[in-house]
């Protein structure tokens, strides 16, 4: 693992007190915050970034409470958080902020099939730690990281329920970019978006092709989530739960993970 | 149940014993006879002999065929009695039987005639077992891992070899071994030759325990892969061995690790060569279909043999030959030489499989090979068991350190006890030089232990070892195609993720290759058509949609609801007028036509279709006068004459005479349209069909019993009025229910016709195991849909009283037609309001129907 399990290298992700973003209420829910009160977040980039980290460095004991499983962050070792703080200043170009046309202009991700709805899930509030809903047109550092957390390997020593709060977190961030209108369902119309994006665009496949595809995978779902449906039934679309189930075998806590290095690979990249 | 099984197995056992020794006896009677043969021979040449024993002339082939005969049925014999294999793995229990026939043949001949020489075991038994596991291997699981497996394969092997070596001869100087003339470069020989884990063994015992698949391709590629090492390592201390210790300098030692770079890489660059070269071959195998699985074979033979020319690793080679080329020649070669590749693989690898497993029994029965020593036997196993434990935790915990999945402690423990030695260790063992290392035997011996040990104790012992460390097992689950769907999501929100991120991770490594993969690779290796279609989702997706089509058959079949399509009536009908022994001659004609049109039908016998429709005809013309009918008649004649033209049976070398003619489809459909305007007249005018038949329920029954017709069936269809046989198998099945208030025309019958076509079109596809044909992967959906359409008519059919609809849930992926919101009222209306039927039906769109309907509003 790359982890270091206790709290002395670890360091609780920076977050902002309630006033930092003026007219933004997505700082109002944050139920899982209660950390120490020296515990200041900085906007990236300022001279009080480095002061702060190291603050972070020394504040120990502070990465367990259980808050932050619900919230979805993992503990990411200072070495990661420079790195992606590196990596952070050279997609904004030592902005503050990040715009979706910086994340359009990584050459990598041009070819990536399902690259808006990527980017989309970096400005959405619902994968943020709040419960504020809908999306903004500028992300910070902060927000960066706790979407990126998203993808951190789930820890060997989790017990099992962490590692399922985990999972349903991985799930929920899943489910968010599916369902783009925030109606609490995947309907046929989101996920054909997605799939005749995801197919459409990395394969030969025709559009319609895709499409029944979609339908077909749709229909899987119904018949699984609901079990028998009458003919005359109308499947809504794919509720939480029902994704919660549909995945059920899938081992999505690593799947869903990648490796953040502790070196600096920035620099490799263009 | 079990007395029966344990008969069985005596009765086999018996039978088995008597060919062997008949063989045998038959084998030594001609040995003696040889010389007096001969000069029989010369001595008789003035007459003719009408017959002639000559044994030696076909001895060796004979002797491999029974042998081949042999291990087949004792495979058949152990896996009669399943309540063994489930406690015991076959490969042990195959040994074991090895011993028992190993006795036979020793009886018999007091030496031991057959063993496992190395050349049948490297040249003839082992390249189709590699084979088989390369062209099978789960590609992205073997290359997502391949640095783990790596680091087993060769350190660990190093290792293994290294310490196995040093320790024995450390006991050997510490005198615990008594005298025994072996020295420190032939106890390192020993060593190397034990190190490797072999892939035989480790496929048999570990695809019965279903341990989860990162483990089983940690244990299985590390034993594919750790040959190019195990083989360097033989060489260099053989060479080591001959040239004696004295000449070893540094030159040589750095020669020896070259060497190793050398063997292993080229082996891998060998497989590589011939997996292109095979893929490009494939390309163009389009007109000599019949043989291009042959090629398969050959080339991958063939990289084996180059491989060992260049005295590189073969296995390595014939691994990576088979990876390599999976993807391209599934995609190149027509699905049928697919299938075709798929089974002859499965055939070669576990019949070689099993006559190793004997063979590795046989051999054991050999006075020469045993020289006992019991220090040396029972140290060995001692220093292979622990090493290879030490060797996995150490470089698993380095391992673990890189891995975003660590293995866990029962992964290591499962990993270190899946070192199993097998047939390879046996086979280098037999290799070595008698000239050289004097303790040949004992060493042939010792390995011959290990490898009876780590394959029968700790196969036994594996599986109740991985149930009671609760290694996480193989998740046995369905294809779904959303899983399908969102591994592909996956997939590309890794990457994304790692490019936003800046890493470069391995996901970006995958993403580059598949992008190179598919932009340069599949160009060159792939037929362009192939190319197209070559998408993931898509088969899958196809594959659901052909299961779906043959479940919907069969359920129908079972259900009786495809009738209309395949009616048993015509049939009836047709044994009547002309007899039975008219019947008697053209039943096999249609069971051979049918059986070939529908390969994987299992009840192809009960289409009795073709040469019935002829006389079905003639009997409707007298009674029917409409024109819309002998409209249909015409054509329907039509069809029929050429229907019946295509039906020739021919004997072909090079094609499988599969009738995909229009025609053929045409007709059947045009029959069915006939029938349903039979039932549809007699239900609604209350008139008999002019076809008369008479009653002959008994007969009726004789006759329909041998055609696969089960007897309740039969008996229901008699159950009620037998005046009026042949429509109450129609009314019965619902057409009064639905038909007669349908508006009956000409036209209609047109524009439902082709809905229907499509059906069978569906169907009859299934049943050949075609590719999306003609209209390309594009149009598939599209047939889909217009099946749905069929089945939209059919509704009535199968919901008939008394029938269950087929559940939507049941046919997934075929559904979204049928639960369209159309469909359905459609169907409910159906069963209510006569008239809104009727205009449903009519209003009933002309195919190519819409694209499924599955609109959420």
């Amino acid at each position: 693992m790359t982890l270091p399990g206790d709290g002395e290298k670890t360091a609780q992700l920076p977050r902002a007190p309630a006033g930092d973003m003026s007219g933004s209420q997505r700082r109002s829910t944050s139920k899982t915050h209660r950390v120490s009160p020296g515990f200041r977040c900085v906007r990236p980039g300022s001279s009080r970034t480095r002061r702060s980290m190291g603050a972070l460095q020394s504040a120990p004991g502070q990465s367990e409470s259980p808050g932050i499983w619900r919230t979805g962050l993992d503990v990411i070792s200072f070495e990661q958080i420079a790195v992606l703080h590196k990596r952070f200043k050279q997609l904004s170009h030592n902005e503050e902020f990040l715009r979706r046309d910086d994340f359009s202009a990584i050459p990598d991700l041009a070819c990536n099939p399902i690259r808006a709805q990527i980017i989309e899930a970096f400005f959405d509030r619902r994968n943020f730690s709040g419960s504020a809903e809908g999306t903004v047109e500028e992300i910070g550092f902060e927000e960066f990281l706790v979407v990126l957390s998203h993808f951190k390997p789930p820890r060997h020593s989790m017990t099992e329920e962490q590692r399922e709060s985990v999972r349903k977190d991985k799930l929920r961030f899943l489910f968010n970019m599916h369902d783009t209108d925030n109606d609490g369902t995947i309907t046929l119309q989101e996920y054909r978006h997605v799939v005749e994006e995801l197919l459409s665009r990395s394969g030969a496949l025709g559009k319609e092709t895709a499409k029944s595809i979609a339908d077909a995978a749709m229909l899987e779902v119904a018949s699984i989530s609901v079990g028998h449906m009458e003919p005359d039934e109308f499947y809504e679309g794919i509720t939480f739960e029902h994704f919660l189930k549909l995945l059920s075998g899938f081992d999505i806590e690593h799947k869903m993970s990648i490796r953040f290095q502790n070196m600096d690979a920035t620099t490799l990249c263009k | 149940m079990l007395r029966r099984g344990r008969r069985k197995t005596w009765l086999l056992g018996t039978f088995l014993c008597l060919v062997l020794v008949s063989g045998v006896e038959a084998g030594a009677k001609s040995e003696h006879s040889h010389g007096g043969h001969q000069q029989q021979n010369a001595s008789e040449i003035t007459g003719i002999p009408i017959v002639k024993f000559k044994w030696h002339h076909v001895e060796m082939p004979y002797t491999v065929a029974l042998w081949v005969l042999v291990a087949g049925v004792c495979k058949l014999v152990i896996e009669a009695n399943h309540h063994v294999t489930t406690v015991i793995p076959e490969s042990a229990l195959l040994i074991c039987f090895g011993f028992i026939l190993g006795g036979i043949v020793w009886g018999a001949d007091k030496v031991q005639t057959f063993s496992l020489t190395p050349t049948v075991f490297f040249f003839y038994l082992l390249p189709q077992i590699i084979l088989d596991a390369g062209y099978f291997m789960p590609n992205k699981l073997f290359f997502s891992n391949l640095g783990g497996i790596l680091i087993h394969a060769v350190i660990g092997t190093c290792w293994n070899a290294a310490t196995v070596g040093l320790s024995l001869w450390g006991c050997h100087m510490g005198g615990a071994m008594g005298d025994i003339d072996i020295g420190l470069l032939q106890y390192l020989l020993f060593g190397s030759l034990l190190a490797a884990v072999d892939p035989v063994a480790v496929i048999a015992v570990f695809e019965e325990v279903h341990v989860n698949e990162v483990l089983f391709i940690m244990v299985f590629g590390e034993s594919l892969l750790n040959d190019g090492v195990t083989v360097v390592l033989f060489n260099v201390f053989d060479a080591f061995v001959s040239l004696g210790g004295g000449a070893i300098d540094a030159a040589e030692i750095v020669k020896g690790i070259v060497s190793f770079f050398v063997v292993a890489f080229g082996g891998a660059l060998v497989g590589v060569i011939f997996g292109i070269l095979l893929s490009l071959l494939t390309r163009c195998t389009k007109n000599i279909q019949i043989i291009e699985p042959g090629f398969v074979f050959v080339l991958g033979y063939l990289s084996y043999l180059t491989a060992e020319m260049l005295s590189l690793s073969a296995i390595l080679s014939i691994t990576f030959c088979g990876v390599c080329c999976q993807k391209y020649i599934n995609a190149n070669m027509d699905e049928k030489s697919v299938t075709t590749v798929r089974y002859v693989m499965k055939v070669f690898a576990n019949g070689s499989e099993t006559m190793i497993f004997v063979f590795l029994g046989i051999s054991a029965i050999d006075k020469t090979i045993w020289v006992w020593n019991t220090g040396f036997i029972l140290l060995t196993l001692l220093f292979v068991f622990v090493y290879r434990f030490i060797g996995v935790f150490a470089l698993t915990w380095i391992q673990n350190k890189f891995r975003l999945v660590p293995l866990d402690f029962t992964d290591r423990i499962i990993m270190s006890y899946g070192g199993l030695r097998g047939a390879v260790a046996y086979g280098l063992a037999v290799l070595l030089d008698p000239n050289k290392i004097k303790e040949r035997p004992l060493m042939i011996g010792t390995t011959l232990i290990v490898v009876y040990f780590t394959v029968i104790l700790q196969g036994i012992t594996m599986k109740p070892l991985v149930t009671w460390l609760k290694v996480k097992r193989a998740a046995l689950s369905e294809i779904m195609l959303i899983e399908k769907v969102q591994n592909k999501v996956f997939d590309h929100m890794l990457v994304a993720i790692e490019d936003i991120s800046g890493q470069k991770g391995h996901n970006y490594m995958r993403d580059k290759w598949k992008n190179f993969e598919g932009k340069w690779l599949s160009w060159i290796l792939m037929k362009p058509s192939a190319r197209k279609k070559h998408d993931y989702v898509f088969n899958v997706f196809h594959k659901l949609n052909l299961k779906d089509a043959l479940d919907y058959v069969a359920e129908g079949e079972c259900k009786g609801s495809l009738e209309f399509v395949r009616n048993e009536t015509a049939y009836i009908d047709f044994k009547k007028k002309f007899g039975d022994d008219f019947s008697d001659i053209s039943m096999p004609e249609i069971g051979i036509d049918m059986g070939d049109t529908t390969i994987a039908n299992p009840y192809a016998r009960r289409d009795t279709v073709p040469s019935v429709s002829l006389e079905m005809h003639e009997q409707t013309m007298n009674g029917l006068r409409e024109s819309e009918d002998i409209n249909t008649h015409h054509l329907l004649q039509q069809h029929l004459y050429k229907g019946r033209k295509q039906h020739r049976h021919r004997y072909s070398r090079s094609h499988f005479d599969v009738n995909q003619d229009e025609d053929e489809v045409q007709e059947i459909f045009q029959r069915t349209m006939r029938n349903r305007l039979e039932s549809f007249k007699s239900a609604k005018m209350g008139v008999a069909p002019p076809k008369t038949i008479t009653k002959h329920p008994k007969k009726d029954t004789q006759q329909k019993m041998p055609n696969g017709k089960s007897t309740d069936k039969t008996r229901s269809y008699h159950s009620g009025d037998e005046d009026f046989e042949f429509s109450e198998g129609d009314s019965a099945s619902g057409y009064t229910g639905s038909f007669p208030r349908v508006t009956y025309t000409a036209g209609a019958s047109h524009l439902q016709s082709n809905p229907v076509r499509s059906l069978f079109q569906l169907v009859l596809r299934t049943g050949l195991h075609a590719r999306p044909g003609p209209h390309g992967p594009g149009a598939d959906p599209a047939l889909a849909g217009r099946g749905g359409a069929g089945q939209r008519h059919r509704r009535p059919v199968a919901e008939s009283p008394g029938r269950t609809a087929l559940d939507p849930s049941n046919l997934r992926r075929l559904a979204p037609l049928r639960i369209s919101t159309r469909s359905s009222d459609s169907f409910t209306l159906a069963g209510v309001d006569p008239a809104a039927s009727s205009r449903d039906r009519d209003d009933l769109p002309p195919p190519p129907s819409p694209p499924p309907t599955y609109k959420p509003n």
